[in-house]
């Protein structure tokens, strides 16, 4: 049996055995769930939590709901949100194995490091993603239900890739950080640092069209249909970056004593 | 050369600095050994803590770099890196396991690494839960005490056949009952007569109630090897111990040895008992020995039959493995000991 299914299907037994999976779409689910009811209900949810003068002056300029809000509460919710909840998650992805031995157990029957790190990251970002197109899915019915229209199917799907493929992106960056980092605290720290990186240089004018940060950012646009003149080119800078990052990973873990 | 010469393990100025300096304190751990382990001997990996065993051990199995040096494992190279599963198995000092896994699920996953076929594997995993007395373990690993996790380590260790086992610890850390089951297990490898046993420990009894053969590291350095029965005969000396049943002849034969044989030394062990020795005796070749030893029991001899004293016993020095241990990490200027 291949190697890399050998650990693939090991990785999936532990996303579920150890609940992983479980709370991953907990945090997706609750967002898919609650934008809706968020976006639609807002005007009506400051009406009852302020004082009546100050509520009618707010409503007065509160314009009405329409289906966009939706999305545009589920991606501000959840990009950031999404993305600290994976760094949490996947920081001790090989850490863990390193630092408790179970590493040295596979590493010294022959097995290289690139199935074992491919099958992290393969499980790690196949799971994030089906929780986020579940997650989108459910935003989506609700938005439709709530307010009798949400938005053209296919670009809701491609307003969610785009976020998900910076997820993806995230996690082989996770997965780099966590070969290289000697504690959890510091594959948490290179985790967030990594990110905050990313959305910091992707703001600058000029420099920032080069890395994929409006993947993460511009979400509502491609929802919409508009889709951003990088918007492929982001796609392919951020499956580059991630394909660099495992790389990396592979050529590191191959390189460390354990 | 054929297979019944090729050494399990060997090793050529193995050597492993961590740092760079040569000045750091504790940087060199292992300093340039040699080791030749052959093959079908259960060998004992003796050294104190901190004395290198561990790093010798994950540089031999590949998780550690040598800084300098050599390894073949039944003849083929071991190098750090590669990832050419060589003919050995494993077992940590403190074996972890996927804790969600139950023990069949990890034999299994070991197995499927080792690229055992699908149908073998049941009746694999099956036999070697069996050979270490997990056959009845149920639930995940999570809920196994530390014995079990030992056994379930060597287990792991069997699952691609081996030629030659690596066990770092694997009896110190456990209660009485966990040390005499894996012991047996050991026993019961060696007894098999499929694969060289080496393991690591600072429990001298261990080595010498399992093993045939003895690497013994001190501050990095490999200060003895050899068989066992070899280092006995080594580390000997020209001495006995005569044991009497009454205190009155132990003392006549003490009058009679000072009076009538100036050549034997008596110490008195107990009231009935003596260590006697020759006066200025250093010989150190094995036809020397025999001498000596021989001209010893015959001085003896003739004092208790001469005196007609009768003795309960009379045993010529065989020394422990612990007399062997320390007379290894600290050794005389003359290169002898004892």
């Amino acid at each position: 049996m291949n190697r890399y299914l050998v650990f693939l299907e090991k990785e999936i037994t532990e996303n579920i055995r150890t609940k992983k999976l479980l709370v991953l779409a907990c945090v997706f689910l609750f967002f898919g769930l609650t934008s809706p009811l968020l976006a639609r209900y807002m005007a009506e949810l400051f009406e009852f939590l302020m004082p009546a003068a100050e509520a009618e002056l707010f409503m007065m300029f509160m314009p009405a709901a329409v289906w966009p809000d939706s999305y545009t509460q589920f991606y501000s919710n959840i990009s950031q949100t999404g993305a600290i909840v994976i760094i949490f998650m996947f920081m001790g992805l090989v850490l863990r194995e390193k630092r408790s031995g179970t590493a040295d157990l596979v590493f010294c029957k022959g097995v290289s490091p690139a199935p074992f790190i491919l099958a992290k990251f393969t499980v790690s970002a196949v799971v994030s993603l089906l929780c986020l197109a579940v997650a989108i899915l459910i935003n989506y019915g609700y938005t439709v239900f709530l307010f009798e229209e949400g938005g053209q199917i296919g670009y809701v799907l491609a307003g969610a890739a785009a976020y998900g493929v910076f997820l993806t992106m995230l996690i082989s960056w996770v997965v780099l950080a966590s070969t290289l980092a000697k504690s959890t605290a510091g594959s948490a720290a290179m985790g967030f640092l990594g990110f905050i990186g990313i959305l910091t240089v992707g703001a600058l004018p000029r420099v920032g069209r080069f890395l994929p940060t409006e993947l993460m950012t511009n979400n509502v646009s491609v929802t919409l249909g508009n889709f951003y003149p990088d918007f492929a080119a982001h796609l392919f800078i951020a499956a580059g970056m991630a394909a660099v990052f495992l790389g990396l990973a592979i050529i590191i873990l191959k390189k460390q004593e354990l | 050369m054929s297979n019944d010469n090729i050494p399990a393990v060997a090793a050529r100025n193995l050597t492993k600095r961590y740092g760079t300096s040569r000045a750091k304190n504790g940087a060199l751990a292992v300093d340039g050994i040699d080791i030749t382990v052959p093959a079908g001997c259960c060998c004992g990996f003796l050294g104190k803590n901190g004395a290198g065993k561990t790093t010798t051990i994950k540089m031999l199995v590949g998780l550690k770099k040598p800084t300098a040096g050599e390894i073949s494992i039944m003849g083929a190279p071991q190098v750090f890196g590669g990832r050419k599963q060589l003919p050995f198995g494993y077992l940590p000092d403190v074996p972890t396991f996927y804790p969600y896994m139950t023990g069949a699920e990890f034999l299994t996953f070991c197995a499927k690494l080792c690229g055992v076929p699908a149908g073998k594997r049941p009746a694999l995993v099956k036999e070697l839960l069996d050979r270490v007395g997990l056959g009845k373990a149920r639930g995940a690993i999570a809920g196994y005490s530390r014995g079990m996790k030992q056994r379930l380590g060597i287990a792991q260790a069997l699952v691609n056949d081996p030629k030659v086992i690596f066990m770092d610890e694997p009896i110190s850390a456990l209660d009485p009952i966990g040390r005499r089951d894996v012991a047996d297990i050991i026993r019961g490898l060696k007894a098999g007569g499929d694969c060289s046993i080496i393991f690591s420990t600072h429990i001298l009894n261990d080595v010498e109630e399992i093993c045939d053969y003895v690497l013994i590291i001190e501050k990095g350095r490999i200060m003895a090897q050899d068989y066992l029965t070899h280092l006995k005969l080594k580390y000997r000396r020209n001495k006995a111990e005569i044991r009497f049943y009454e205190a009155e002849a132990a003392q006549r034969f003490k009058q009679a040895a000072e009076a009538e044989n100036t050549e034997i030394l008596l110490e008195a062990a107990s009231p009935l008992s003596f260590e006697a020795r020759l006066k200025g005796d250093t010989a150190e070749s094995e036809e020397a020995f025999v001498r000596a030893a021989s001209h010893l029991s015959r001085g003896i001899n003739a004092l208790l039959g001469k005196h007609e004293l009768p003795i309960e016993s009379y045993t010529a020095h065989n020394p422990a493995l612990e007399e062997i241990f320390y007379a290894a990490i600290n050794p005389t200027p003359e290169g002898g000991a004892l």
